[in-house]
């Protein structure tokens, strides 16, 4: 979703949307100099704002906050984690020029797979998704697609990762606290380690 | 429910306003188990209200007892997926006082680095009804003199249900503890902690831990979102610290957040907020690269806040062989196992 109103802010930051007297808090998924602030969401089931947010139509209004928030990489070097929807800071950041030396994406199945056109052109073999049930068509697109078919957290423990580059997690608590976990096993000292739980 | 709830209730089954307060009564001052024992209601109110809802009185599943006297409940709090959910809470009985550290949440998503419960997730939210019960079936319940809300969860994360039990806790219709016997503790959600300090008089705790902003993000992600110098701002604007008592929970971490800079940032930070510092023994986990400070450690860091003119204390650690101390409460091993994908 996008809302026609120019901000000035750092990609990564979050805005807050407000509809019906209800507000909730999203990152920004669109660059700096889109000239408009794009958010990134799922629709909730028995949600509050989700559902509203979905049957918006063009020129209807919402409540848009300043920007907030101190997620930002601006670095060119990092590592980058993210789980479903956490994907949008990212894609803020890479619309804004900011690049990565890895983006791991995790997802049930393809249809989590925000941006993922996008991702691949700016990143090439450095954007990875993984993808732990993907549905019984969809594994050879996919693996044509380098994908990796299992959980995010499997292919970091095949693969490993560089521990002196600093991370970025963003996501749901559950993988925050794993993918962190982890990480620090591997070594990544944790003050290298930036996570922004959606909760 | 809370009173107004009630009415509203009543309301539905074309009751006068004043049977509410009855209910509220056998409730929080009678303390019935079931409806049928709200003698002085009518008969077809009774049926009515017993067919639909219970009184949510839940006597805790089991206790786990500490060499020190500390108890561990655990406590059912309702049911998803065809399973019992629970939470714990720990009553820690001293000398002079006797304390109830009580849940708000089926687990927690702040994922702080340090504490156990961030471990499992979260996997609801607790009604205020639920949350009331840990301190209605504790076992010990006329002997508490204090409750905190420290247990599992991010009470302003659930702020709705917590703001109407603390209703519960403390309005004449409901159990009528002072609210100065009440502390509510949050590691700064802003939202929340507006609202809280707008309908409570409760005391407020804050998760401090480091008053670097880089330093506090590596140790709680919150800090990217509410940043403590908005906490800061809220708790200054509010003037709290003349109307409740305010603190802030600071753990020690080894080697970590003890040094002089760190004090004397916090000097700078907390200045003009009456308040005080509780240094906490930080209860290492499993995985977590973070270490205890052992107790001179912890003394010297204390001198140094005191000699800032920052009334600080030392918490003493309780409960910890039995993992109800601070940041070990967790109800992983009963929960429903969810795959997320990642």
């Amino acid at each position: 979703m996008e809302v026609a109103v120019s901000l000035d802010f750092s990609a990564g930051q979050c805005v807050a949307l407000e509809l019906a007297g209800i507000t909730r808090y999203y990152s920004i998924a669109s660059g700096e100099g889109d000239g408009r602030v794009g958010v990134l969401y799922d629709v909730v089931p028995g949600g509050q704002l989700t559902p509203l947010l979905a049957s918006l139509t063009p020129g209807d209004v919402v409540g848009v906050s300043p920007p907030f928030g101190s997620f930002v990489d601006k670095s060119d070097g990092s590592v980058w984690i993210a789980t479903g929807t956490g994907i949008a800071p990212f894609r803020s950041m890479i619309r804004s020029g900011v690049t990565a030396t890895l983006l791991l994406h995790g997802s049930r199945n393809s249809s989590g797979m925000y941006f993922q056109g996008e991702l691949c052109a700016a990143l090439g073999p450095r954007y990875v998704p993984c993808v732990s049930r993907p549905g019984r068509n969809e594994t050879g697109a996919l693996e044509r697609a380098g994908a990796y078919l299992g959980r995010l957290t499997a292919r970091l423990r095949e693969q490993g990762t560089d521990r002196s580059a600093r991370h970025y997690l963003c996501g749901s608590a559950a993988m925050v606290v794993d993918v962190r976990d982890l990480l620090v096993e591997f070594g990544v000292p944790f003050d290298n380690i930036e996570s922004e739980i959606y909760f | 429910m809370s009173l107004p709830d009630l009415e509203l209730l009543v309301a539905d089954y074309g009751a006068p306003r004043f049977r509410a307060q009855q209910i509220a009564d056998w409730v929080f001052s009678k303390k019935v188990r079931k409806v049928d024992e709200m003698s002085n209601l009518p008969k077809d109110l009774r049926a009515g209200l017993g067919a639909e809802y219970s009184v949510g009185r839940a006597d805790p599943e089991s206790v786990t007892i500490s060499s020190d006297g500390t108890k561990k409940y655990l406590f059912p709090a309702g049911r998803a997926r065809s399973m019992t959910r629970f939470v714990e809470a720990a009553y820690i009985p001293e000398q002079n006082r006797a304390t109830l550290c009580l849940s708000t949440q089926i687990g927690c998503s702040m994922g702080c680095l340090f504490c156990m419960t961030a471990r499992q997730g979260l996997q609801g939210n607790l009604t205020a009804g639920e949350i009331v019960n840990q301190y209605l079936s504790l076992p010990e319940r006329d002997a508490v003199t204090n409750i905190v809300y420290m247990g599992m969860g991010e009470p302003l994360d659930n702020v709705e249900p917590v703001i109407k039990s603390l209703e519960m806790l403390t309005q004449p219709w409901g159990l009528g503890l002072s609210h100065k016997r009440v502390t509510v503790s949050t590691i700064g959600v802003v939202p929340g902690l507006r609202r809280f300090l707008d309908e409570s008089s409760c005391h407020l705790a804050v998760s401090l831990h480091s008053p670097f902003d880089d330093e506090r993000r590596s140790l709680m992600p919150i800090q990217h979102v509410y940043p403590l110098s908005d906490v800061l701002e809220v708790i200054r604007s509010a003037d709290v610290g003349r109307q409740r008592r305010v603190s802030f929970e600071y753990i020690v971490f080894k080697g970590l957040n003890n040094s002089a800079r760190h004090v004397k940032e916090l000097a700078r930070l907390l200045s003009g907020i009456r308040c005080r510092i509780n240094l906490i023994r930080f209860h290492e986990i499993p995985g977590a690269p973070l270490r205890t400070a052992d107790r001179e450690e912890m003394v010297e860091f204390q001198n140094a806040l005191k000699a800032k003119g920052i009334p600080t204390t030392i918490r003493a650690s309780r409960g910890q062989d039995v993992e109800a101390a601070c940041g070990m409460l967790s109800t992983k091993r009963h929960g429903v196992p969810v795959q997320e994908d990642y």
